[in-house]
């Protein structure tokens, strides 16, 4: 019997291809992430449960007739200490959960086995990551929303400055965050304790970005260190957009390094990314559990 | 050939199930060193956001509020 | 287009060399490695890597239209060869060709002729449908929104996956997921298909089913290259067999043409309780008896011998008398035909599943 198949693939290679896979990356991490309906839970508990140790730490040291905030205004400008604890610790839980969410993305692909299958397609390689960051990006979006309604109900924060710019600074800074985390996941296929590096990346933010307490307050070296961190100029924009009501001018010196500084991880992130591809095919990492 | 089994349960043979357990975890704790030193490291990190806020609230080292 | 659809010419793969790897095949990465003595860091030069050949020198000659057998025991090199013409692995050394594209100049056009199957129910989603699975990967490999869900559906029918495709892959069974990711595998149309051990863990039915769809795969034009260790459905499926060990093809050719080579000699597969190493070293000494291999079959005291001989009439009472001796009993007795299982102890000295 002639073969009746034709050699042609019913593939189309393209643009629009390429972008209908990216967008099919998109979709099938939105309805894996949905069909686990603890992340419900997590979105409504997490936002409480971090901040709240801080915030009841400052009221302690605030004391029972709030004397000590008197200090504390004075030290950080910030008379709504909720608020200014809250922007520290809503940053540093954006750059733990991309970590964990964008870092580990390949590498749960890995575990689960499906990481080979999706590399032996044609489409570009890092639309994995990409794509994966785009229900990621949504997610954290409606975290830092409940945060503010939750801060809002419970202890009365408000945004005084302009909504528009502390959305506007918060788009400034994903390039730096998911480009830490492209640059992570592409890292953690090879490296065997990942953890460890999550641990360390949150605990210099957690040390030297201010997410407590005003960077000043740090001895000399450690404000030279958080210099060098995205995160401690972002952190420092956010509140002042949200509460000094800070306008784009005001807003320029961190500005400036948050987005050189998102060039550069983005940049980096993408090169560590070809740098593990190339690797991952001469070591065959990628069907490794 | 009728085989018996080797296994004979009792209170020793199960506490010693824990305790072999518990050594199989210590081994493989500390088979991932750097995760097993950056364990070490967690409570500083944790506690520094905490000491400079404490900071922020003090006037010459003395948490006053905090005092009271 | 050349006619070849799959070429390897003197592919080898090189691993660094994991500690307490014993094979022979480890080796320092320089040739001319001389025992030095070791020089102080950070200037003295670092001791060569040990290495670990994976495949070493396989030549492949796939026709379109062929079923190909790789044959082999766990670790003689077959997965290893799979990833390096799938892409997944570069080559250390070699070229191939998948469909006239280079597999590391050209890994997306050989991507596009390829469907594979390796990790079977691992390779797909558990927590999406069958469906979705599906039209997930139609995107990846580019086939058009409305050629995909015409060929999502067309595949679903025939894989007999319809009544349930919209459930979620975690509740299906592991032949409706093995048929998913056939179905993936076949999505774009691939003219070459490379399946990597695809009846492993399926039961005797769900085995027997996909090999009649390999069969019918075939009637269509597609080229498969079939690893596997199961020598009956190497023999059943392939128009030619490679058997691979350590990393090298050390026979290629069809199913009877292999058989063919060890015609002269016949099996003689015998049933033994009570069986003592030294009884299989004096049979060895035997001079009509080559390639004994003795197998224990399940927890009780029943083992499979099986030896080849060039006169099985003249050694028989010779069994006989040295098996039935201080406890070793023979139960049951054969002469068969050799198999491909056969062809490879003749070949290699041991077993498949050693």
């Amino acid at each position: 019997m002639e073969p009746t198949l034709s050699p042609q693939s019913l593939g189309r290679p393209g643009l629009l291809s390429d972008l209908r896979a990216f967008g099919a990356v998109i979709r099938r991490e939105w309805i894996i992430f949905t069909r686990y309906p603890s992340w419900i839970i997590a979105l409504i508990i997490w936002p409480l449960i971090f901040p709240m140790l801080y915030i009841l730490t400052a009221r302690a040291l605030s004391g029972p007739d709030g004397s000590g905030l008197t200090v504390f205004i004075q030290t950080t400008g910030a008379t709504d200490y909720i608020g200014y604890i809250i922007v520290g610790t809503t940053v540093w839980m954006w750059q733990n959960i991309v970590l964990w969410d964008v870092g580990f993305a390949l590498r749960n692909e890995q575990m689960r086995g499906t990481l080979e299958s999706n590399w032996l397609s044609p489409t570009w390689k890092f639309s994995y990551l990409l794509g994966h960051t785009g229900p990621q990006i949504v997610s954290m979006a409606m975290f830092i929303i409940i945060t503010a309604v939750e801060f809002g109900l419970l202890f009365g924060v408000r945004i005084h400055g302009s909504g528009w710019m502390l959305i506007l600074v918060m788009l400034a800074a994903i390039p730096a965050i998911y480009g830490l985390g492209f640059a992570f996941a592409s890292l953690v296929i090879t490296v065997k304790e990942a953890n460890a590096f999550v641990f360390l990346i949150r605990g210099l933010v957690m040390i030297f970005c201010g997410i407590t307490f005003p960077v000043a307050i740090l001895p000399g070296w450690m404000q030279a260190f958080s210099k060098w961190l995205p995160q401690t100029y972002l952190i420092h924009a956010m509140r002042a957009a949200a509460f000094t009501n800070a306008g784009l001018q005001e807003l320029m010196p961190d500005l400036i390094p948050l987005l050189s500084f998102g060039v550069f991880w983005l940049v980096a992130g993408y090169s560590t990314f070809l740098w593990m591809e190339r690797r991952a095919r001469q070591t065959g990492a990628i069907g490794q559990y | 050939m009728e085989l018996t089994t080797l296994s004979q349960p009792n209170f020793s043979t199960q506490l010693r199930a824990l305790f072999v357990i518990a050594r199989k975890d210590w081994k493989v704790f500390w088979r991932y060193p750097l995760n097993a030193v950056s364990n070490v490291f967690q409570p500083i990190i944790w506690i520094t956001p905490v000491y400079f806020m404490g900071k922020a609230f003090s006037t010459n080292g003395q948490a006053l509020g905090f005092a009271q | 287009m050349s006619d070849l659809a799959i070429e390897a010419r003197q592919l080898v793969k090189k691993f660094p060399a994991r500690a307490g790897t014993g094979d022979k095949q480890v080796e320092s990465s320089d040739a001319f490695a001389q025992p030095k003595k070791r020089q102080r860091w950070p200037f003295g030069r670092k001791e060569p890597k040990a290495l670990f050949t994976a495949v070493d020198g396989v030549d492949l000659q796939i026709q379109r239209g062929e079923i190909f057998g790789l044959l082999g025991p766990n670790g003689a090199g077959k997965s290893t060869t799979i990833r390096m013409l799938c892409t997944l692995l570069e080559p250390t050394s070699g070229t191939a060709r998948i469909n006239g594209f280079n597999v590391v100049s050209q890994a997306n056009d050989v991507r596009r002729s390829l469907g594979t199957v390796l990790a079977g129910e691992r390779s797909i989603y558990w927590k999406l449908s069958g469906r979705e699975n599906l039209e997930y990967f139609a995107a990846l490999y580019h086939i058009p929104q409305a050629v995909a869900k015409k060929r999502v559906d067309e595949l679903i029918e025939r894989m007999e996956l319809k009544e349930r495709a919209n459930e979620l892959v975690e509740k299906y069974s592991t032949g409706m997921r093995q048929r998913v990711a056939i179905a993936k595998a076949l999505l774009a149309r691939p003219p070459i298909l490379l399946l990597d051990e695809p009846t492993l863990g399926l039961d005797p039915q769900a085995a027997r089913n996909l090999r009649e769809l390999i069969a019918q795969l075939k009637q269509e034009g597609h080229t498969i290259l079939l690893t596997t260790h199961y020598m009956e459905e190497a023999d059943q499926l392939s128009d030619r067999i490679g058997i691979i060990d350590t990393g090298k093809v050390i026979a290629l050719d069809t199913p009877e043409g292999l058989k063919r080579r060890i015609d002269q000699k016949e099996i003689i597969r015998l049933e033994v309780t009570g069986w003592q190493e030294y009884v299989g070293d004096k049979l060895r000494t035997l001079s009509e008896v080559s390639n004994l291999v003795a197998r224990r079959q399940g927890e009780a005291d029943l083992w499979e011998v099986n030896l080849q001989s060039n006169n099985s009439r003249a050694v028989l009472p010779k069994l006989v008398e040295s098996i039935s001796q201080n406890g070793t009993r023979l139960v049951n007795m054969n002469i068969v035909k050799p198999s491909l299982e056969d062809v490879f102890i003749h070949l290699t000295g041991k077993a498949l599943r050693d």
